[in-house]
């Protein structure tokens, strides 16, 4: 079932199609459950009894951390699929994933270093979490590195796939070596203490983790669609789309070659 | 040049054997690693200035520390491990940050690709053998002057057998990582520093134990936890770099 669906959208005229229907209300959703959240997580939450409202920080912090982790997986499963069963349409999906990625792992890296600076009394410490997340940010840094220094695109695919995977092999290590490290060397690692979250913190939390679901998903597929338009650039399917597109004047998705250096990227 | 002549050679006469016997071509793999393996030495060997200079490489960065810190021996041996390693690090890195570079500019990676397929070889096996040959000259002479860095940062004879331990088994590590990563750069733009960057997230695991063990050493402590997970990492590295380095390699000669 689940191999079959990856087989049908392997096709990049399919996933085009696919990525063209769901980029909208896939922005709508993380938009709808973006508000509510921010409402909950800034107003209406009361101010942490120890931390004050510097903890609010944390609806951000959490999902984005977690977005960086799961998106290098999901790029290593895609990278997988590719290097295993030569589809392009899921090589196509990683690089989209990629700077999606990147911009969370960073955001996790700065919004924890904002909250570290009142709650620890600094900006940085050589804890585990912090430094696998700066390693993780570097593996996205040179797997988009060696993204734009390839001008061939199939070898592009095979060598981000080779990179994302040896990459992904590494990441438990990362992981641990770096926990092991620390807690030799700097006694008890700094965690934020919690136990229980009252429940409309955790609403306000899931409602975040769900909008940055939605928006990783819709920005992805905005980027493997202009990916494609960029690599598919002379089948005619695609030229017949962007001529329908063009004359129906219902402002849908015009591809300028503004886009097309966005998806270079 | 002799180097590529053997080899196309080895793979001539490989060839035939196997058309006569093609049930068991395992014994015909010999002749092609052993030529692989020649040519980098010899190439190596012939240009000694460049081994000299990966230890010399070494020796400076070591040495660049206790000038840019407090150079009291409290400090020094506590960063004495620390240093070391990056140091070797780099030096490692930088020795193999261009390794498939000039061979595919120079069309002897195509000559390994078709070699391999006409002699049954698996390219994996080629890129192992190559990797094996490349820690040999990357590795050896950091490893040589090792004692004579630690000896300027006061460590112990335990700490240096230890260090000694660690580096052996750890730059075997790094130099698997960065063949793969030299092998994805190949033939790009700015490969060896893409390489660095590429490798350096990866290296952290490797540079995180072998400090530790050399700590430990130092304070008297067993560093045998430390040495047998550096020795787990060498044999996954082992098994999976080659075939990562030889999709990669592939997919770069056929670009």
């Amino acid at each position: 079932m689940f191999s079959r669906l990856i087989f049908y959208f392997a096709s990049p005229m399919r996933l085009h199609a696919l990525a063209a229907r769901l980029v909208r209300p896939l922005l709508w959703l993380a938009l709808a459950l973006a508000l509510p959240g921010l409402w909950l997580a800034l107003v209406v939450t009361p101010a942490d009894a120890v931390q004050g409202e510097g903890y609010r920080l944390l609806y951000v912090h959490v999902p984005a951390a977690w977005m960086s982790m799961f998106v290098y997986l999901l790029m290593a499963f895609w990278s997988f699929v590719g290097l295993v069963w030569h589809t392009r349409a899921s090589a196509m999906l990683a690089h989209a994933l990629a700077p999606t990625g990147a911009v969370f792992a960073l955001l996790s890296l700065i919004t924890g270093a904002f909250w570290g600076q009142p709650m620890w009394g600094t900006w940085w410490v050589w804890d585990a979490r912090l430094s696998s997340s700066l390693l993780l940010f570097f593996l996205y840094l040179g797997y988009l590195a060696l993204l734009r220094a390839n001008e061939d695109s199939a070898r592009a695919d095979r060598a981000c796939a080779v990179l994302a995977l040896l990459g992904a092999v590494n990441l438990p290590v990362i992981y641990f070596s770096v926990r092991w490290w620390n807690t030799l060397h700097q006694g008890a690692s700094l965690s934020p203490g919690k136990a229980s979250m009252a429940p409309e913190m955790l609403t306000a939390l899931l409602l975040m983790i769900g909008a940055a679901w939605a928006y990783t998903a819709a920005t992805a597929f905005k980027r493997v669609q202009l990916i494609i338009a960029e690599r598919e650039a002379q089948a005619r399917w695609l030229q017949q789309l962007q001529d329908d597109m063009n004359q129906s004047d219902d402002g849908g998705p015009e591809l300028s070659a503004a886009d097309l250096e966005a998806s270079r990227a | 040049m002799s180097g590529e002549v053997s080899l196309s050679v080895a793979a001539g006469s490989v060839r035939s054997s196997v058309e006569s016997a093609p049930a068991i071509p395992a014994p015909a793999w010999a002749p092609t690693l052993r030529a692989v393996a020649r040519r980098e030495w010899l190439t190596a060997v012939r240009r000694p200035g460049d081994l000299l200079w990966h230890a010399g490489f070494f020796v400076m960065v070591a040495a660049l520390f206790p000038l840019s810190l407090r150079p009291d021996p409290a400090t020094l041996l506590l960063l004495g491990p620390g240093v070391l390693w990056v140091a070797a690090l780099l030096a490692v890195l930088l020795a193999t940050g261009r390794l498939f570079h000039d061979d595919l500019k120079s069309g002897w990676l195509d000559q390994c690709v078709l070699a391999s397929a006409a002699a049954g070889v698996p390219l994996a096996l080629i890129v192992a053998a190559r990797m094996a040959v490349q820690w040999l000259l990357a590795a050896g002479p950091v490893l040589a002057v090792a004692p004579l860095v630690a000896l300027q940062f006061g460590l112990n004879a335990a700490a240096l057998g230890v260090l000694l331990a660690g580096l052996a088994l750890g730059t075997a590590v790094l130099v698997a990582l960065a063949s793969v990563a030299a092998a994805l750069a190949a033939g790009l733009r700015g490969a060896a520093l893409l390489t660095m960057l590429m490798v350096l997230p990866m290296a952290a695991p490797v540079m995180v134990f072998g400090a530790l063990a050399v700590h430990a050493a130092q304070g008297g402590a067993p560093a045998g936890a430390e040495l047998s997970l550096l020795g787990a990492m060498l044999a996954a590295a082992a098994l999976v770099c080659p075939v990562l380095g030889a999709l990669a390699l592939r997919s770069a000669t056929e670009a």
